[in-house]
C-alpha cells in the first residue's frame, strides 16, 4: 500500500510550510516534497513606490530578520543612484546587523531548536517547546531570555524599533547611538560574552550527545552559498562566495548574481528551488544558511569565533555536509556577531552624527544590495526611474535559498529512515529534560 | 487553571509573535496562566489537533496576518468555530497592512512577476505551482470581513506593551474576580444609606442596585455615588427599579449626566482603556466605532415606550434595558466622544502650525530632532495615526509616523484624510511641487490601511463592473 506521511504544520519556523513523504508499496521513498503554502507578492506591489520607502515596505517580509530587509534594499537604492554612505553610517549598520544576527541565532538555538535535543526527538508534542524548557531549566532559560533581550534591545535603539526598523535611510542612517545608550550596552557587552560562551558549551555537550546523528544522518553533499569580505567572514557586505560540494571557493562579485543563482519554478512550493547556475538544475542545488557561511569562510572576522571555527573544522574537516551541524555554525556566528557587537560599540565612530550624505539626486539606474541575513544570502535588484520610482523588484530572499536543499536532505534523510532503517541502530543520548 | 488560547499564523511575517516574545523575562509571569493549545510558531501541536477541538473551546484565539492564500480564509473561519474571542493582532489582520498594496494589481500580474517574469526564473515555461499548495485569494479581503472579530490590536507590529496588557487584560476577563465578590448580592445591601440618606431618594443615579457585592462600600459611605466598578449581580436589588426610573426620567443628556453614563459604563462593563486595543465587548468603545452596529428595541417602561440599544449584556432584563438606555442616550448625545489619541498628540516635536516649508522627499538632507516634521518639510503620518506605539520613530528614531497605527477613531480612511490635511495645510504651494513628492499616494498614506480604505478593492470592483 501506498502510504503518504505528512506534516503539517512545520512548526517552530517562520513561514508556512508542510512535509509529504511518499512511501510504494516496496518500501521505497516515491517522493518528498517540501510545500511551502505561503507568499505575499512583496516584488510586485513594491513597483511604483518610491525606492527611498521601498525599505520601509520589505522588512515586513520577515518579522524576525526585518533589519536585513531594511538596509538590503537601503544599499540597493544606494547602488543604483551611486550614493556613497559616511563610515560612521556604515560601522553603525554593522553594529545593527550583528544585534540582529546575535538574537536571531539566539532565539533559533533555544527556542526553535533546543526543544529537539534538550527533551529528545520522541518527547510528547505538547511539552517539546521552549516554554518548557523555561519551566525545567529556569537558568538557562533565563540566560537565554537576556541574550535575546539585549540583541533586541540594541536593534530597537539603532533601528528605532526591533521589529520593523525604521533609521536606515539611502545615504546613511536617520541619527547616531546616543552616548548614554552606547554606555549603558557598553556595560553589558561583557556578561553576554560569558552567557555566549556558556550557550556554546550547552551547544558543544549537545554535539558530543547526539554526535552519532550528526555524523551519520542527514549528511547531504551540496553546493554553499556564502558572503566573505576577501575571504573573511561577513555579514554586512562582501562578494558571493560559492562553494562547491568538493570544498572549492569560487568568489562573484554581486553584480554578477543572474550568471550565478538560478530559480526554477517548482510545481508544489510558493518558494521557488534556487541553484547554482554553472551546475544546472537539480545538480547546482545548493544550501545557504549558518553552516554555507562557515564552510565559505576562510576565517573568522574576530578571534574567539575563528577559534571556534578551527575547533569546528578540526572535528568535522575543511567542509561539512551535515545538515545537523547547521547549529554548530550557527554557534560559530553567534560568538563572531556579539564579538563585533563589543568591537563596534567601543568605536567612536558610533556616536558621530556626520552619519548621512546629504546632497543624493535619484537618477536611472540598477541597483543591487547584498547581505547575509541570519537564514541565509538576501539578495535584492531595484530598477529605479529617473525620478527615483520603483520600476521592478527582484528579491532573492534569505529562506528561498534554502528551500531545494532542505528537499533534498528531506529526500536523502527519508529514504535513510524509512529504507535503510537508519535510525534504529542510532545512539540517543538521555534527553536533559524528562 | 490555565487559560486556552491558540494564535493563528496567515500570510504574515512572524513580526507580531516576534514582539510579543520580545517581553523577554516579562513572559515568565503570563506563560503559566496561558494553555497554549495552538501555536506553530513556538509549539509543535498540528493542525489536525486544532481541527479536532471542540467548538468555542478556546477562550482567546490570535489571529495574525493577512488571508492572501484559500487556506488563510479557511483558517480564519476555523479558529472563528473554536475560540471565544477572536482577536486581530498587528495591522495585518485589521487593515491588511503593507500586503494589502497588493490590491493595487490585478491576481494575473502578482502571479506572473513572482512566478513567471522574474529575472533569475530559468525555466522556459514556468507556471504558477499548483500541487499541494492551497491557492491564492483574488485580493486581501480584511479578517473583519470574513468573520467577527472581538478585539483589534493594531501596530505594524503592535508595541511589546500593547501585546502584554492586551492579554493580561482578557485573562482578567475569564478569571475570577476577588475573593470577596458575591454575585448573588449588591452594593446596597450593606450600605449605610440604604433607609436614610440614599442617593436616589435625592434624585441621584446610583448603580449600587444592579451591582455585585464584594467592595468595602468606600464611595456610598464617603458621599460618592456607586459608579458599578463591582460589575452586574446576578440579583439586583428593590431599587433598581427607583433607577430605572430616574434614569428614564432624562431625554437628552446635559454634560454632568453625560460623563456620569460614560464612567458608569466604563467601570461597570469592566473595561478600562489602558491599552491601545479596541475591544467589541467594550460597548462604549463599539458605540464610538461602531456606534450603527447596534440593534435599536423599544421596551415598555412606567413612562411609556423607551428605545434602548439591545446589547444582552448580563441576561437579566432591568440590567440590560439600564444598560441599554444608557447607550441610546450617548448614542444620541452630539458630544459623545470616545478619547482615541493621535501621534501628532503624543509627540515630543515642537509644532507651531504644521505648515510645511518646502515639501521634502525622505532621503533630501536630514531632519532636525526637535521641530515637527511636517513644518520640516517631510511627510510624516502623525495627524492621521492612532496614538499607542510610544511615538517611536519620530521622537527615538528620527523618522517621520509611516501610519502603522491605523487611523483614529471616527475617520474611515487614513489614506483620503491625510490627502485632506495635506491639502489644506500646503494650500498655498505650487501644486507641482506638491506632486513631486507624493506620486505614489496610496503607497505613502493608505501604507497599512489600503484593503481597508475607499481603494481597498478597486481593481476587483472594476473588474466586476465590467
Amino acid at each position: 500500500m501506498v502510504k503518504e506521511i505528512k506534516v503539517e504544520p512545520i512548526t517552530r519556523l517562520e513561514g508556512h510550510g508542510g512535509l509529504r513523504i511518499v512511501i510504494g508499496d516496496d518500501g521505497k521513498v516515491k517522493d518528498a516534497q517540501f510545500n511551502v503554502t505561503s507568499t505575499r507578492f512583496f516584488e510586485k506591489f513594491c513597483e511604483g513606490r518610491y525606492c527611498e520607502h521601498v525599505p520601509r515596505i520589505t522588512p515586513r517580509i520577515c518579522g524576525i530578520c526585518p533589519i536585513p530587509h531594511h538596509l538590503t534594499p537601503t544599499k540597493a537604492v544606494e547602488d543604483a543612484w551611486g550614493v556613497e554612505v559616511p563610515e560612521p553610517a556604515y560601522k553603525l549598520r554593522q553594529l545593527l546587523m550583528n544585534a540582529k544576527q546575535y538574537s536571531s541565532h539566539v532565539l533559533h538555538f533555544y527556542a526553535l531548536a533546543a526543544p529537539d535535543f534538550l527533551l529528545g526527538p520522541f518527547a510528547d508534542p505538547a511539552l517539546r517547546n521552549v516554554v518548557h524548557i523555561i519551566n525545567k531549566m529556569p537558568d538557562v532559560g533565563a540566560m537565554a531570555l537576556k541574550m535575546m533581550d539585549f540583541g533586541q534591545k540594541l536593534c530597537a535603539d539603532i533601528g528605532g524599533k526591533s521589529v520593523h526598523p525604521i533609521s536606515g535611510i539611502v545615504g546613511g542612517m536617520k541619527k547616531p547611538m546616543d552616548e548614554d545608550a552606547r554606555d549603558r550596552f557598553l556595560k553589558q557587552v561583557d556578561e553576554q560574552i560569558e552567557f555566549t560562551k556558556k550557550t556554546v558549551e550547552i551547544g558543544l555537550k549537545v554535539v558530543e550527545d547526539y554526535w552519532d546523528i550528526i555524523a551519520n544522518v542527514g549528511v547531504v553533499p551540496t553546493y554553499y552559498l556564502g558572503m566573505t569580505k576577501n575571504g573573511v567572514h561577513d555579514i554586512y557586505d562582501g562578494d558571493i562566495r560559492i562553494v562547491t560540494p568538493d570544498g572549492e571557493k569560487i568568489d562573484y562579485d554581486i553584480h554578477k548574481y543572474l550568471d550565478v543563482l538560478g530559480e526554477h519554478i517548482p510545481d508544489h512550493s510558493y518558494a521557488t528551488h534556487m541553484y547554482y547556475k554553472p551546475a544546472g538544475y537539480p545538480e547546482g542545488i545548493y544550501r545557504a544558511n549558518t553552516l554555507a557561511m562557515i564552510n565559505a569562510a576562510d576565517k573568522m572576522a574576530t578571534p574567539l569565533a575563528d577559534e571556534a571555527l578551527k575547533a569546528f573544522r578540526e572535528r568535522i574537516g575543511p567542509i561539512s555536509h551535515h545538515t545537523f551541524a547547521y547549529h554548530w555554525a550557527r554557534l560559530i556566528e553567534t560568538v563572531e556577531a556579539i564579538e563585533l557587537v563589543k568591537n563596534l560599540l567601543e568605536d567612536p565612530d558610533i556616536v558621530n552624527p556626520d552619519c548621512k550624505t546629504l546632497d543624493i539626486e535619484p537618477k536611472e539606474g540598477i541597483g543591487i544590495g547584498v547581505t547575509e541575513a541570519p537564514r541565509g544570502l538576501l539578495l535584492y535588484n531595484i530598477w529605479s526611474d529617473a525620478d527615483g520610482i520603483c520600476k521592478k523588484l527582484n528579491l532573492l530572499v534569505a529562506t528561498n535559498h534554502n528551500i531545494a536543499g532542505i528537499e533534498k536532505s528531506l529526500m536523502h534523510t527519508a529514504k535513510q529512515v524509512f529504507e535503510d532503517k537508519a535510525l534504529e541502530g542510532l545512539k540517543l543520548p538521555d534527553p536533559w529534560i524528562k | 487553571m490555565p487559560i486556552p488560547v491558540a494564535f493563528m499564523q496567515l500570510s504574515s511575517c512572524w513580526g507580531c509573535h516576534q514582539s510579543l516574545l520580545n517581553a523577554h523575562l516579562g513572559l515568565l509571569p503570563i506563560l503559566p496562566e496561558l494553555d497554549i493549545v495552538y501555536w506553530p510558531a513556538v509549539v509543535d501541536f498540528k493542525h489536525e489537533s486544532l481541527e479536532k477541538r471542540e467548538d468555542g473551546s478556546i477562550v482567546v484565539g490570535f489571529i495574525e496576518g493577512v488571508a492572501r492564500t484559500k487556506q488563510d480564509t479557511a483558517n480564519i473561519k476555523l479558529m472563528r468555530k473554536k475560540c471565544a474571542i477572536i482577536v486581530a493582532i498587528g495591522a495585518c489582520a485589521c487593515y491588511g497592512s503593507v500586503k494589502g498594496l497588493a490590491n493595487l494589481f490585478d491576481k494575473e500580474d502578482l502571479i506572473n512577476r513572482k512566478f513567471k517574469e522574474v529575472e533569475s526564473i530559468t525555466d522556459e515555461d514556468p507556471q504558477e505551482p499548483t500541487v499541494n499548495v492551497p491557492g491564492i485569494e483574488d485580493y486581501i479581503i480584511n479578517v473583519k470581513e470574513i468573520v467577527d472579530v472581538d478585539v483589534f490590536i493594531p501596530g505594524c507590529p503592535p508595541t511589546t506593551e500593547n501585546i502584554i496588557a492586551a492579554i493580561s487584560y482578557l485573562l482578567t476577563l475569564v478569571g475570577e474576580g476577588p475573593e470577596s465578590l458575591d454575585k448573588n448580592k449588591t452594593v446596597c445591601d450593606n450600605c449605610k444609606l440604604f433607609d436614610k440618606g440614599c442617593f436616589l431618594d435625592q434624585g441621584k443615579l446610583c448603580y449600587g442596585p444592579i451591582t455585585a457585592a464584594g467592595c468595602d462600600l468606600m464611595c456610598p459611605h464617603n458621599g460618592e455615588i456607586c459608579y458599578g466598578c463591582f460589575k452586574p449581580t446576578n440579583k439586583p436589588s428593590e431599587k433598581a427599579k427607583q433607577l430605572q426610573e430616574l434614569l428614564h426620567n432624562i431625554e437628552v443628556l446635559d454634560n454632568e449626566s453625560a460623563a456620569n453614563l460614560q464612567h458608569f459604563l466604563d467601570l461597570y462593563l469592566g473595561v478600562a482603556n489602558i491599552t491601545n486595543f479596541y475591544f467589541r465587548g467594550d460597548l462604549l468603545q463599539r458605540l464610538a466605532y461602531e456606534p450603527d452596529s447596534f440593534v435599536v428595541k423599544e421596551i415598555e417602561t412606567d413612562k411609556g415606550p423607551k428605545l434602548v440599544l439591545d446589547t444582552s449584556t448580563t441576561g437579566n432584563k432591568i440590567l440590560d434595558n439600564i444598560i441599554g438606555y444608557s447607550l441610546y442616550l450617548l448614542k444620541n448625545d452630539p458630544l459623545f466622544k470616545f478619547s482615541s489619541k493621535t501621534v501628532c498628540s503624543t509627540c515630543e516635536r515642537e509644532v507651531v502650525d504644521k505648515v510645511p516649508t518646502d515639501l521634502k522627499r525622505d532621503y533630501e538632507g536630514l531632519p532636525t530632532m526637535d521641530k515637527c516634521f511636517l513644518e520640516q518639510g517631510y511627510i510624516c503620518l502623525g495627524p492621521v495615526t492612532q496614538a499607542g506605539c510610544g511615538t517611536i520613530c519620530p521622537n527615538k528614531a528620527n523618522a517621520p509616523c509611516l501610519g502603522c497605527y491605523g487611523p483614529p477613531v471616527g475617520i474611515e480612511d487614513q489614506g483620503s484624510k491625510f490627502i485632506s490635511t495635506l491639502g489644506s495645510l500646503c494650500a498655498d504651494k505650487d501644486p507641482k511641487e506638491i506632486m513631486r513628492v507624493i506620486k505614489d499616494p496610496a503607497g505613502l498614506f493608505n501604507r497599512f490601511t489600503l484593503a481597508d480604505s475607499i481603494l481597498g478593492h478597486r481593481y476587483h470592483d472594476k473588474m466586476e463592473d465590467n
